[in-house]
């Protein structure tokens, strides 16, 4: 029972019209010697042994006795560099100690570096000091809390055939962590980077994917994105929020306090709630906000006010699909004026002993309002042919 | 009868006088008739009589499998020509009443002996029923107003009825769903709900069994015709509530509202799309807990009459305790075992505004429902917007029962219009009311002119002030006319399904493409062919082209439509196998680029990309679609998913053609795609069968498989390698040779 689908504002204004941009950290120019970190591990070991295999020697005497011991050794040394990758279990004994989170720091950064045997890693990468002042890392460290705590919740509910390759969620500050920020050459935070298990050991700025701190809904959009790169189950992602027992306890004693309120002074309350006056004004404002657009600045989150490239304010912002926060208030306190106007109108006029001039003075004023009101409407509806008098 | 007495005086007989007001009252009810059926006339008459839009096409082919088929094939209806393979019991998941009333209007003009072609009786019932609506409006003002001396006194009340009669006949935001040819629920829906507000306030007024009845019978047909009946099923219980909370409660309200519950929702479970909604579903939960409330305060008004107020006190708090914890338990319970459902998505996106965007964007992407900037209220209600308030000023200066139900109504209105845009048309009665309220009120003090005859002292003065505010009003008045003339000429009159526009001598000139390429389909497919758009042109395609579709604007299964949208959002590899598992034949592109229609499918992509994303977010990812400045392109820099995407292939495929010497340019997002890149656009898996005039629906085949097992991406590649430059030109010229099948 719809009709169309209707046309999305991004995808004539581009995605990041409304999305935070992130802010700028400026940390010390890093002091960066590229740390050399190829080591022989199982991948690289595998191809050694492969390119071994492809010698001329091996292909002409594959069985002779040297060659089983040279095969041999080279299989030993794959296994051994194997059993130094970093493991999910090595991980959990090592570095997680029963936390959901794993802790980057000035310690233990390095094993970023190392290759993750059989997990993926989700780091993100923040800055909450007071130096620093990211108003988005504060924003965005409870969510990312949240998901991962989340995740750890489920996935005691799961056999590991089920759960697959485990997600290990990370946080690492700039407070405690610049030796890491150094090393991966950051400018701004917050950002969260995704690393692939791999066989090979890293550099720390071999980044997988990287997330893009676009939409509003956060969390929502964090969970796809890690269910699309770690191709992790949804499920294990549902989002479980630890109930908050301070707001609990806060909400009880307002809602007791309240109580004995009405009981002591139920009188007065039912006094003020009888009172006509605060239900009329109570019905103005509100349909006054309403028929203002204002609930289309809540729904849609609008910006209060434009400035255009030469740094020129706009105030409305042309066409049916748009609207400035402060829209709503120019056109809310046109409809309020007119209102009371208009009644006050009606009140001199039914006033006998009125000169009269009353009126006059108030439908001009009520005149030269409308003729604003159309004015406005004039710069949303650009074709709109019609206008009392042409105010601007 | 008119005599002139020896004073000079006139006289007239009160008779004659009666009369003559009933005979103007009449003569104004035909002029309001004639405006509001006039004024919705204009496609009809710059275009054609033809359904709009998308909707009405299902509407419009219900109505006619009723006719042909009759009322009990019509309530069976299992269509399968529609959300193939699924199929959707049509019967049992719509709101019969307008089909039905169609119908019988059909038949009975039969009857008599005017056999009407079933499709203007569709066009033109929605006109018909707007001049109803203004004689509903008419009577439901009268009521609202006629026991209060405030806000209407003497005979103000029938200027206030007449004045909101004629705001209702020509009003925008009522026109916008009842212009001829857009044969939707609405159209029948607003009447109804006029007449059913008319009936409850005499009901109340009256206290009366009979009237309530009548009532309900409305409801019901309300029910059966528009899904916002929901609003009539919120709207009286809140407005008993608040009746009962200022401590109004007669045996009168006791008796018509029960009355009105009891019959209306027996009645409306009627409906087999309703079934047990209304005492299951929670939007229906407000009239029935009013209806249990409405029991307690009767027993409670009996027992205060008969304890001592000591007693009456005690038993009312102990009662309450036990009521209430009584009530939140079962109706926890009632949640937890399954007997009631929770919201309806839809509707909760109506409090809690955030919720469709996050969890049904389904929902979401509607543009119906997105919320109304300020512009849209006064687009569509004028001046009558800043004299709403000033009505429901008038109506807190005498709170009736009548003037509480205007308050109410506007309130609640006024926030469901702001969060959906569609719904300024529940609003608009109410504003029309409150505006014809505030205007007679304005007039009446200003019009009377028993002082300026007698020769008060200032007069000149007075006159002049009441000639100004007259005059002024009055003007804004004749300025409200204009308004909604160029309003609904401009805006609310194009069918939709034909375009039009301006060439450059001003001349018009009419975009037929979506008929065009409908009726190609039609003749030129094989009758059981399965054609894959977006779900917009679902009803289009049933309705027109006659062809089986995926997903259409019922938009009743998320899955499918998200599996449509997936086929269209990934690579032709992937989209293949889609294709294939649904047993797509036929797919239908919406493209504006030639044009400069913005409504097109590639401005409609993030909806199936976000509600695609919402099945498989780890296929589907809607920032990939943007490029990394997060800007949506279509040109040589769109993104890659963007570039691979089936869509954006099906729609700029040979684009590059139509400018032999430059770039091509995108003239609805204003992009250039650079000759060689528009060029190498190039698709494997479907082939071109049709294009429309100006390009704007685009149709594809998908290919048979091939015969060897060999898939039709390398196929293609092959067939590149080996073609010469001159015999990629012919194969690009070649038209599909089909055969015209009459």
């Amino acid at each position: 029972m719809f009709p169309g689908t209707s046309v999305p504002d991004e995808s004539r204004r581009g995605l990041r019209a409304s999305s935070p941009p992130p802010s700028k950290v400026f940390l010390p120019r890093p002091n960066f010697s590229f740390i050399p970190a190829y080591k022989l591990h199982s991948r690289a070991v595998k191809e050694h042994v492969e390119q071994f295999h492809s010698t001329l020697l091996y292909s002409l005497c594959p069985n002779s006795l040297p060659m089983k011991l040279l095969h041999s050794i080279f299989w030993l040394t794959a296994i051994i560099q194997l059993s130094l990758a970093l493991t999910y279990k090595q991980l959990q004994e090592k570095y997680l100690k029963g936390a959901n989170i794993l802790k980057i720091d000035n310690k233990n950064y390095k094993l970023i570096e190392e290759p993750r045997e059989d997990f993926e890693l989700i780091l993100f990468i923040t800055a909450n000091g007071a130096e620093v002042n990211c108003r988005l890392c504060k924003e965005f460290q409870p969510p990312f809390e949240i998901l991962a705590n989340s995740y750890a919740t489920n996935k005691a509910d799961y056999s590991d055939e089920e759960i697959g390759k485990p997600v290990v969620f990370a946080i690492s500050d700039f407070t405690y962590s610049r030796k890491f920020f150094e090393a991966l050459k950051l400018q701004n935070v917050p950002k969260i980077f995704h690393y692939a298990s791999t066989e090979k050991a890293s550099n720390a700025l071999n980044v997988d994917n990287e997330y893009d701190f676009t939409a509003a809904d956060f969390i929502a959009h964090l969970r796809n994105w890690i269910t699309a790169t770690t191709k992790v189950d949804p499920k294990l992602l549902e989002i479980h929020i630890p109930p908050n027992y301070n707001a609990i306890a806060t909400n009880v004693m307002v809602a007791l306090i309240l109580l004995i309120v009405i009981y002591k002074k139920y009188e007065l309350i039912l006094a003020f709630l009888g009172n006509k006056n605060l239900w009329q004004g109570l019905s103005m404002v509100t349909i006054v906000a309403f028929i203002a657009g204002h609930m289309f600045n809540t729904i849609r989150n609008t910006q209060y006010i434009m400035v255009t490239q030469s740094g020129s304010p706009v105030y409305v912002q042309p066409g049916h699909q748009q609207q400035l926060g402060v829209e709503t208030q120019i056109v809310g306190l046109l409809y309020g004026s007119l209102f009371a106007l208009s009644v006050l109108l009606y009140k001199a006029g039914a006033n006998k002993e009125g000169s009269g001039w009353l009126s006059i003075v108030i439908s001009i004023f009520v005149f030269l309002l409308y003729s604003g009101l159309i004015g406005v409407f004039h710069l949303k509806n650009m074709g709109y042919p019609y206008s009392l008098i042409r105010l601007f | 009868m008119v005599t002139i007495n020896d004073q000079g005086y006139i006289t007239v007989n009160d008779r004659v006088l009666k009369l003559l007001k009933s005979l103007l009252i009449v003569l104004i009810f035909i002029s309001i008739t004639i405006a509001a059926v006039s004024s919705r006339l204009f496609s009809v008459i710059r275009f054609e009589s033809i359904i709009h839009e998308f909707d009405p096409w299902f509407n419009f082919r219900a109505t006619k499998y009723l006719v042909h088929n009759g009322f009990y094939k019509f309530l069976n209806w299992f269509d399968d020509k529609t959300w193939y393979p699924l199929g959707r019991v049509t019967g049992g998941t719509l709101y019969p009443g307008l089909m039905v009333t169609s119908a019988v209007i059909h038949n009975l003009l039969a009857k008599i002996g005017l056999p009407i072609d079933i499709r203007n009786i569709c066009v033109m019932l929605a006109p018909a029923f707007s001049s109803l609506t203004a004689i509903a409006m008419y009577f439901l003002t009268l009521e609202l107003t006629n026991d209060s001396e405030s806000i209407a006194n003497g005979t103000a009340k029938a200027t206030a009825a007449l004045f909101s009669a004629i705001f209702m006949g020509i009003t925008p935001g009522y026109i916008s769903r009842s212009v001829a040819g857009s044969y939707d629920n609405e159209a029948i829906a607003i009447t109804l709900l006029m007449i059913t507000f008319y009936f409850w306030i005499k009901a109340v007024k009256l206290g009366s069994v009979f009237y309530s009845s009548v009532t309900a019978l409305f409801y019901f047909y309300m029910v059966s015709a528009w899904g916002g009946y929901v609003f009539i099923t919120n709207l009286i219980p809140l407005h008993v509530f608040v009746l009962l909370l200022m401590g109004r409660f007669t045996h009168k309200i006791y008796v018509s509202y029960t009355t009105w519950y009891v019959l209306g929702t027996l009645m409306s479970m009627q409906i087999p799309f309703v079934g047990f909604l209304p005492i299951r579903s929670n939007d229906h939960m407000a009239p029935l807990g009013v209806f249990g409330l409405i029991q307690l305060v009767l027993i409670g008004d009996f027992f205060k009459s008969q304890l001592s107020r000591k007693v009456f006190i005690k038993l009312a708090i102990v009662s309450g305790v036990v009521v209430g914890i009584l009530g939140v338990v079962g109706l926890i319970l009632a949640t937890k075992i399954g007997l009631i459902a929770p919201w309806t998505g839809r509707f909760y996106s109506l409090w809690d505004t955030n919720y469709a965007k996050i969890h049904i964007p389904i929902i979401a992407s509607v543009s119906e429902h997105q919320p109304t900037p300020w512009a849209s209220f006064f687009f569509d209600l004028n001046f009558l917007i800043w004299l709403f308030p000033v009505g429901v000023w008038f109506c807190f200066q005498d709170l009736t029962d009548g003037a509480v139900f205007v308050i109410i109504y506007s309130v609640l209105a006024s926030y469901f219009a702001g969060v959906m845009v569609r719904l300024i048309l529940t609003l608009a009665p109410i504003v029309c009311v409150c505006g014809a309220i505030a205007i007679t009120k304005l007039f009446e003090v200003y019009s009377d002119f028993t002082d300026v005859v007698k020769g008060k002292s200032d007069n000149f003065f007075t006159l002049f002030s009441k000639l100004t505010v007259l005059g002024s009003f009055g003007f804004y008045l004749f300025f409200y006319v204009k308004h909604c003339t160029w309003v609904t000429e401009n805006a609310y009159s194009s069918p939709s399904v034909v375009l039009s526009s301006y060439a450059a001598d001003g001349s018009q000139i009419l975009i037929d493409d979506y008929r065009e390429a409908y009726y190609w389909l039609r003749m030129n497919t094989p009758e059981d062919a399965k054609v894959m758009a977006w779900w917009d042109y679902g009803y289009q395609i049933g309705g027109m082209a006659d062809r089986t579709t995926f997903v259409d604007n019922n938009t009743w299964n998320n899955t499918h439509i998200a599996t449509v949208g997936k086929a269209m959002a990934v690579s032709e590899e992937k989209s293949e196998v889609i294709m294939r598992q649904l047993g797509v034949d036929y797919i239908l592109v919406i493209f504006g680029g030639v044009l400069g229609y913005s409504g097109d499918d590639i401005n409609k992509f993030l909806w199936m990309v976000r509600i695609s994303e919402g099945i498989w977010p780890e296929e589907v990812s809607e920032r990939g679609y943007f490029t990394p400045r997060g800007e949506y392109k279509v040109d040589d820099n769109a993104a890659q998913a963007m570039k691979d995407s089936m869509l954006y292939k099906m729609s700029f495929y040979r684009f590059g053609e139509l400018f032999p010497s430059g770039d091509a340019i995108d003239r609805v997002r204003g992009q250039r795609l650079s000759r060689s890149y528009a060029e190498s656009i190039d698709l494997n898996i479907v082939e071109e069968v049709f294009t429309s005039e100006n390009w704007l629906v685009r149709l594809y085949k998908l290919k048979e498989p091939d015969n060897l097992g060999r898939s039709l991406l390398t196929l293609k590649d092959n067939e590149k390698k080996l073609a010469t430059k001159k015999g990629r030109r012919l194969r690009v010229n070649k038209k599909p040779s089909l055969d015209l099948r009459v």
